[in-house]
This record gives structure tokens, C-alpha cells and sequence, in this order.
């Protein structure tokens, strides 16, 4: 077996130029595999950092049940020993509580349902970061403050401006009544003309006072160090904190988003067969050449009495040398370029610049360094590259040794 | 003397059953032990398909081919290469050798097939070489080699089984005079001293003079079986 291992190495040299092209035409194939994937998995990473990061959270701890009646009632008792429970946990940094609820806002003459929101006004930098998002303005100096951050296109519909007052009219904690008259500190901008046109901000313990819902949050957003862990941590919140709390990592709080990647992910793997068929007949090119030169020295092989089967395992073995340094190369390649891309991700032009903003998605083509996407794409193309490359094998195993000799 | 080769009755018949080719029409031969023959013809007269027959590469359409005593007539494909490997030494016309190896590994890598010791393979592949002339161009590869020595390298490497007898097709059609007159003078000598059989395919006048035997195809037939005792 050494010495057919021995002759693959040794024809892999023989001709340095065809084996070159082939290794080049499956190092380049892995380069490409890797970049479309890299900026697919990127683009996930930020429709994910987007939607979730700059809203929701990537993970969440509730009451039970409150994520599906969205109830006040069903808020949660701000207990030392959650936070310390969810603190414990290794991959959870520090925590964002929030008192999320609606209310009916209105200025003068206008009135409009909205999204108020209760937050602390240093934790809630990890998330929405209202301070860096205003408009006009300024930022919340305390979390009892009695004012409030409007987004820009409420502040629009509702035709006030920094120092104008809004009043919310709600319910509160346990049907009380709930309302407030607040003056307007600042405006701030969401990407997203969904969250644009309704967001109301009030410092934590504000909104508890007026919704009579002190020392109550209706969640806990925990605030990982390493994302990749999310499901992980998830779970482990959801077994130490028990029946009384649910957890919801993002994927369960924002079904429809989950869909839209798994949709653009399969159009994705439609361009990526695109790409794997290109790189076939790349491939294949290469290999019939090689295989078409060397029909005389099979047939001689053949007639001087090696065995087909053996003759098949030396090329078999060729092809894997060829093709795993093709993968090896791409990889090699693939790396610093990924790498370079990922700290320097490409950004859009002014125009497609104002319709990724429309849809709350920043301008910017980002790369992904996930390593599942360089063995996933390093497997894969090179079991295309061997799979093509069973054309010379098949062709020895069919060989008509008499055409083969006479050229 | 013993019978290397028996034919009797062979026929071969391409496309027989869209327009049958008759190539050989029931060809009766006997190679014995020891013999320096040639096979001769016109293009056409089945000279190839003959020899293709006799090295086991094909199968007759009737008749019966019998090698040292075995009918290959009937021979599976895997039977037949082992067959091969251990009865016939084939030297072709041009590229004979792995280019990737050496002339001794070349010469071994029969013997490896054979799953000869390595002490055995290394000792044999020495012995051939140095008889055919080569011992000095053991470790080169046939790029390094001209066209008489790659040559030379393929007759000690058909030797290096210890075969029944050695088929050789046109094996001077790609050299010049004095390579091919080198080769020959080796084959014979080979012959004379090791009694080894060798059976040609050829066109060279210079093959033909040389040879003690020369049989004669025409049309898928044998048309004159000429001894020349010298």
C-alpha cells in the first residue's frame, strides 16, 4: 500500500502545471464557498444584531406567561435572588431590567397607542442605547426623573418637541388606573419606522410610579459575553430559575425573524448549488484532461498485469492528495481574506445606505468568522472535488484496454 | 521441445452483429520454448488482434489459446491480469514505463504486484538491468533516459516475472538504427544464453532478419510459417 501511496505522490509531481491548475481551481472554490457563506452568515449576524440587539435582547427572563398575554399582572417581582441567580451564571455579564408595556399617547390635539418602555437609564446603554440614538435633546440624568424620550416619528405624529409635554394614559399593575404628564427631554431615532413612529422612554422608576408597579419589571434581559453561547445559557437560566420564570432566547421571542433567515438561507443554498455546479465542471475540466492523457499508460499498466482495482486506488489517492491540498490552499487564502473583511466590513453606498435603514438593518456588509462555515464549506467542496475526481476511476474500471493501447 | 504457445482453430469477429470484421478467420500456431519469432503482415492482416489475443488483452471469438498449458480462452478479466502478471512479459512500442519511477523501480514494481520480498525484488531488478546494460542508470527515470535505454528498461522489466515468454509489439518502431540493432543484440542474447521465448509483432526488416521464425498474416490468415534455423 506504501509504495501505491508512494507512486500517487510522486504522479502528483510528475505534472506540476495540470496539478497546479487542479489545485488551484479547488482552492479557489473553497475561497468563493467561503466568502458567499461568511457574508451570508454575517448578514444573519446583523439582521439578528438589529432586530434583536437593539430591541429585545438576545435573550430574555419573564414571569411565566407573560410573554403570551403581555399582561401587567404578569410582571415580575424585581427579587435580589433572581438577579443573583441569573448573575451566577458564567456566559452573563450583567442584567437590563425593563417595565414594557403600552399606553395611549397623546399631545394637544393628537393621540397615538404606543410602546412605553421603563428603563434603567445606564444597563439599557447595553441594548437600545437611547443616549447615542438622540436626535435633539438630552439623555435621562436619573432613573426616577419625571420626563420622557420619544422616538422622532411619534415626536412627529404627535407634533411635539423637546420641552412640550406628552400624556400617557394606561392601565397599570392590577387594573389601577395609569397616567402621566410628562415633559418631552429629547428625541431620539429608531432605524426601523415601526419602532420610529411609537416609542416612549421613561426612566425605570418612573414607569413603576405610574403604572403602580413598583419594585415590578415585566422582564429581565441578561447580557452575555459570548452570544455563540446563547442557547446554552438559555437553558441553564430556564433549569436555576424554575417553573415560576421562563427564559426565551431570541429565536423564541421572534419567530417570524428565525423564518425570514431560514428562507434566505435556502435562496442562499440555491446560489451556492449554483456555485458547486461551476466548481464541478471547473473541476471536472482538469481531471478529463488529465485522465484523457493517460488512458496508454492505464491500458499498459492494466496489460502488465496490475490489477484495475489497485490502478483505481492510486488515482483514487491522487485526486485526494490534489484535492485536499486544493482545500488546504483555500483555506489558506480564505482566512486572512474573511478575517480582513470582518474587521473592515464593506459599507453600502448613500442609496442602498437610506433603504437598509428603512429596514432597521445597518448599511454594512459584515462577514462571519464562524468556524462551522470553514469546515462545513472545506467538507464540501472537497467531497465535490472527489466525487468529480471518480471520472479517472470510473474510467479505468471501463477502460477497453485494446483502444486504449492503439491511442 | 516444450509448446509456450498453442492456437488452434482461433477466430476473432468485430461487430458481429451489425458488419461482422473477420480479423482472423481460424489460425492454428505453436510457439515453443525457446523461440525467436516474428509475427509479420500488412496493416489489416490481424497482426495486432493476434498478438492482443495471445497476450490475453482480448478474447477469441472461437478457438482456443492455450499459454504454458493453461486455456486463457475462458479466463476471467481478474484471472486474465493475473495470468498476465505471472506468464507474459509485454514490451510495447513507445512509453512503456511508469515515468514516475526509476528504471531499477520500474523494473521491481512487477515484482511488487508479485508481492516479491524486497530483498528478492531489489537483487532480481539489479541482475536484469546490469544484462540488459543499465546498471549504471539504475536511479533514472525514463525522462532521463533516451528512447533505447526506456527500452532496454521495459525488456528487463517483461523479464522481471520470470515469464513464459515475452511478447513484444513493434518494439523498435520508435527507435533509431543503432538503438534498435542494441535492443535486438540484447533480446537475442537473452534468448541464446536464458532460453527466453520472445514472440514479436512487427515491421522492422531489421526484426524480421534476425528472427528464426517468421510467421505471415494475411486477411486473418496464416499465409507462410518460414524457419530459419541459425
Amino acid at each position: 500500500m506504501l509504495t501505491f501511496v508512494r507512486l500517487a505522490l510522486r504522479n502528483i509531481f510528475r505534472n506540476r502545471g495540470r496539478t497546479f491548475i487542479t489545485i488551484a481551481a479547488v482552492a479557489l472554490a473553497v475561497l468563493l464557498a467561503l466568502t458567499m457563506r461568511s457574508m451570508q452568515y454575517g448578514a444573519y449576524g446583523n439582521m439578528i444584531k438589529n432586530v434583536v440587539g437593539f430591541y429585545t435582547g438576545y435573550a430574555k427572563v419573564n414571569a411565566k406567561g407573560f410573554w403570551e398575554e403581555k399582561s401587567l399582572d404578569l410582571a415580575l417581582l424585581d427579587e435580589p435572588s433572581v438577579r443573583e441567580k441569573i448573575l451566577a451564571h458564567p456566559n452573563v455579564i450583567d442584567l437590563v431590567p425593563r417595565l414594557e408595556t403600552g399606553a395611549l399617547a397623546a399631545s394637544e390635539d393628537v393621540t397615538k397607542g404606543s410602546i412605553v418602555t421603563g428603563i434603567d437609564i445606564e444597563k439599557e446603554k447595553y441594548i437600545v442605547d437611547v443616549e447615542n440614538k438622540m436626535q435633539t435633546g438630552k439623555y435621562f440624568s436619573s432613573n426616577n426623573e419625571q420626563s420622557v424620550i420619544i422616538s422622532e416619528g411619534l415626536a412627529k405624529f404627535l407634533k411635539l418637541g423637546v420641552g412640550d409635554t406628552l400624556v400617557l394614559l394606561s392601565q397599570g399593575f392590577r387594573a389601577t388606573s395609569a397616567s402621566g404628564k410628562y415633559p418631552v427631554i429629547g428625541t431620539m431615532r429608531f432605524g426601523s419606522p415601526d419602532l420610529n413612529g411609537n416609542m416612549v422612554f421613561l426612566p425605570i422608576e418612573t414607569a413603576q410610579y405610574m403604572y403602580a408597579a413598583e419594585e415590578r419589571l415585566t422582564s429581565i434581559v441578561p447580557i452575555m459575553s459570548n452570544i455563540r453561547k446563547l442557547d446554552q445559557t438559555v437553558m441553564d437560566l430556564k433549569s436555576s430559575l424554575g417553573e415560576e420564570y421562563e427564559v426565551l432566547g431570541w429565536n423564541e421571542m421572534i419567530p417570524e425573524l428565525v423564518q425570514l433567515i431560514e428562507a434566505d438561507n435556502k435562496g442562499g443554498m440555491i446560489f451556492l448549488s449554483i456555485l458547486y455546479i461551476i466548481i464541478s465542471f471547473g473541476i471536472f475540466g482538469t481531471i478529463l484532461m488529465m485522465t484523457t492523457e493517460r488512458l496508454y499508460e492505464f491500458a499498459v499498466l492494466i496489460s502488465i498485469g496490475m490489477k484495475r482495482l489497485k490502478l483505481m486506488i492510486v488515482v483514487f489517492l491522487e485526486a485526494l492528495f490534489i484535492n485536499f491540498l486544493g482545500v488546504i490552499a483555500g483555506c489558506i487564502i480564505g482566512v486572512p481574506v474573511l478575517v480582513y473583511f470582518y474587521f473592515n466590513p464593506i459599507h453600502l453606498g448613500e442609496d442602498l445606505s437610506d433603504l437598509s435603514e428603512q429596514y432597521n438593518i445597518e448599511p454594512v456588509l459584515n462577514f462571519s468568522l464562524n468556524p462551522e462555515i470553514f469546515y462545513s464549506q472545506a467538507i464540501l467542496v472537497f467531497i465535490i472535488a472527489v466525487l468529480v475526481t471518480l471520472y479517472p476511476v470510473w474510467k479505468i474500471k471501463t477502460l477497453d484496454l485494446i483502444n486504449a493501447l492503439r491511442g | 521441445m516444450k509448446p509456450i504457445i498453442e492456437i488452434s482453430g482461433l477466430e476473432k469477429i468485430y461487430n458481429p452483429t451489425k458488419v461482422a470484421v473477420h480479423a482472423l478467420r481460424g489460425i492454428d500456431l505453436t510457439i515453443n520454448e525457446g523461440e525467436f519469432s516474428a509475427i509479420v503482415g500488412p496493416s489489416g492482416s490481424g497482426k495486432s488482434t493476434l498478438l492482443n489475443l495471445i497476450g490475453g488483452l482480448d478474447s477469441p471469438s472461437a478457438g482456443k489459446i492455450k499459454i504454458d498449458g493453461t486455456d486463457i480462452s475462458n479466463l476471467s478479466e481478474n484471472e486474465l491480469i493475473e495470468f498476465r502478471l505471472r506468464k507474459i512479459g509485454f514490451v510495447f512500442q513507445a512509453y512503456n514505463l511508469i515515468p514516475v519511477l526509476t528504471a531499477k523501480e520500474n523494473v521491481e514494481f512487477i515484482m511488487l504486484l508479485q508481492n516479491s520480498s524486497k530483498q528478492a525484488r531489489e537483487e532480481r531488478a539489479m541482475n536484469l538491468l546490469k544484462a540488459v546494460g543499465l546498471h549504471a542508470e539504475v536511479d533514472r527515470r525514463p525522462v532521463e533516459m533516451s528512447g533505447g535505454q526506456q527500452q532496454r528498461v521495459a525488456v528487463a522489466r517483461a523479464l522481471a516475472s520470470k515469464p513464459a515468454f515475452v511478447l513484444a509489439d513493434e518494439p523498435t518502431a520508435n527507435l533509431d538504427s543503432a538503438s534498435a540493432e542494441n535492443l535486438l543484440d540484447i533480446m537475442e542474447q537473452l534468448n541464446r544464453d536464458e532460453k527466453i521465448t520472445f514472440l514479436f509483432s512487427t515491421h522492422d526488416a531489421r526484426v524480421v532478419k534476425r528472427a528464426r521464425r517468421v510467421v505471415t498474416l494475411e486477411d486473418g490468415l496464416i499465409s507462410t510459417d518460414i524457419s530459419n534455423a541459425k
